[in-house]
């Protein structure tokens, strides 16, 4: 098997069938694991969530990810939206420091406490990404709980699997870019999920918006019925 | 010699009432003056024209209104504020606000909503000659607890 290295083997056997191009789509047990940098990265799906929830009259918008206080300045600022803040990284990191990592699905439900069709976006960042499939599931069934006809979801979901036990702090820095600055955690990121799996998991929330970024990372905006 | 105005204006501004971290408030607690407190506060607390901080030691819940509230501290209610907002590095606050400026700083702990009022959007200034408000100085409503003794 395959340790990694290009055209080598596994990927090297199907490159010299042309059935993988040597350097591209590398198979993904083969990637060596990545790591975190604190870029500014571009995003295509923020400047769409705050032009839906500019249309909306008093929108309420969760967020999920760690407290920044720019990013609740940013969103006051361009939607004049009641921001409910909810760090959600921080809740499950606390559980899974104290062992319930194999069992963070009660710390989910626990944690969206919002009355149902109560929202009018939920920010969710890259938190899905630190989920087993279970735990993910529980999570975007209180998401459609909570959100109102025509609600938005933003979700991020990276391609790449990264080796560091780290958060990422999401920080607006406009409308087309955000700060990423990793932050040492408890949890790590547990897989990648394919948009096939994202659909699946949001289903019937419907995706608006979709970007691939050049940074690994895929932007979804999902729309409720 | 400049005759003096009477009234708050008279008052050098940097003078603020202060409550000690030993003592202990549970009732309403309003004033005309800005106002530190580093004890424990439950109950209300009404400071419609001015600055409430809560200290470092300050262990505070209850529903605020004021003109700006700063937290070093710890406060847990609700928050509505004629200016500002700010929760400093290791203030922790729970609880809604409504404010039009929200500044939260880098290692400050907040879970709760935010509503930025819109420009434009009167707030809910105390009108003069309001018979709620006491003469100048601190008025609390409940018996407070004095200083324990040293043991």
């Amino acid at each position: 098997m395959s340790n990694g290295e290009e055209g080598s083997g596994l990927a090297g056997w199907l490159a010299s069938f042309g059935l993988v191009r040597s350097g591209r789509r590398v198979p993904l047990w083969t990637q060596p694991l990545a790591a975190r940098t604190g870029d500014t990265h571009a995003t295509r799906a923020l400047r769409h969530l705050v032009g839906i929830l500019q249309g909306v009259d008093a929108p309420v918008l969760l967020d999920l990810g760690l407290l920044s206080g720019s990013n609740v300045t940013f969103f006051g600022r361009e939607t004049s939206c009641r921001l409910v803040v909810n760090d959600l990284y921080s809740e499950l990191d606390r559980a899974a420091r104290a062992g319930y990592a194999g069992g963070l699905s009660a710390v989910i439900t626990g944690a969206i406490t919002q009355p149902d069709a109560s929202l009018d976006g939920v920010l969710c960042w890259d938190v899905f990404d630190y989920l087993e499939p279970d735990e993910a599931a529980a999570l975007a069934a209180a998401i459609r709980r909570v959100l109102k006809p025509r609600g938005v979801v933003l979700a991020m979901f990276s391609t790449v699997m990264y080796e560091a036990a780290e958060f990422t702090r999401y920080t607006v820095e406009d409308l087309d870019h955000i700060r990423h600055t990793p932050q040492p955690a408890e949890l790590k990121q547990r897989r990648i999920w394919s948009s096939r799996d994202v659909v699946r998991l949001f289903a019937p929330l419907v995706p608006d918006e979709t970007y691939l970024l050049k940074h690994g990372e895929r932007e979804v905006l999902l729309r409720k019925a | 010699m400049t005759p003096e105005s009477s009234g708050a204006e008279s008052r050098p501004p940097s003078e603020k009432a202060h409550i000690g971290r030993s003592v202990v408030i549970k009732g309403e607690l309003d004033g005309s003056e800005d106002l530190v407190i580093d004890g424990h506060v439950e109950g209300k607390i009404e400071l419609r024209e001015h600055t409430l901080t809560v200290g470092s030691n300050g262990r505070i819940k209850a529903q605020v209104f004021a003109k700006a509230v700063v937290v070093l501290g710890e406060l847990v209610g609700n928050i509505n504020a004629a200016e500002r907002v700010e929760i400093r590095e290791n203030g922790s606050v729970d609880g809604d606000i409504v404010a039009p400026r929200v500044a939260i700083a880098e290692g400050a702990h907040f879970r709760g909503s935010i509503d930025m009022q819109r420009k434009g959007q009167p707030t809910k200034p105390a009108a003069p000659g309001d018979a709620r408000l006491p003469a100048p100085g601190v008025a609390v409503t409940a018996a407070a607890t004095p200083p324990r003794a040293a043991s």
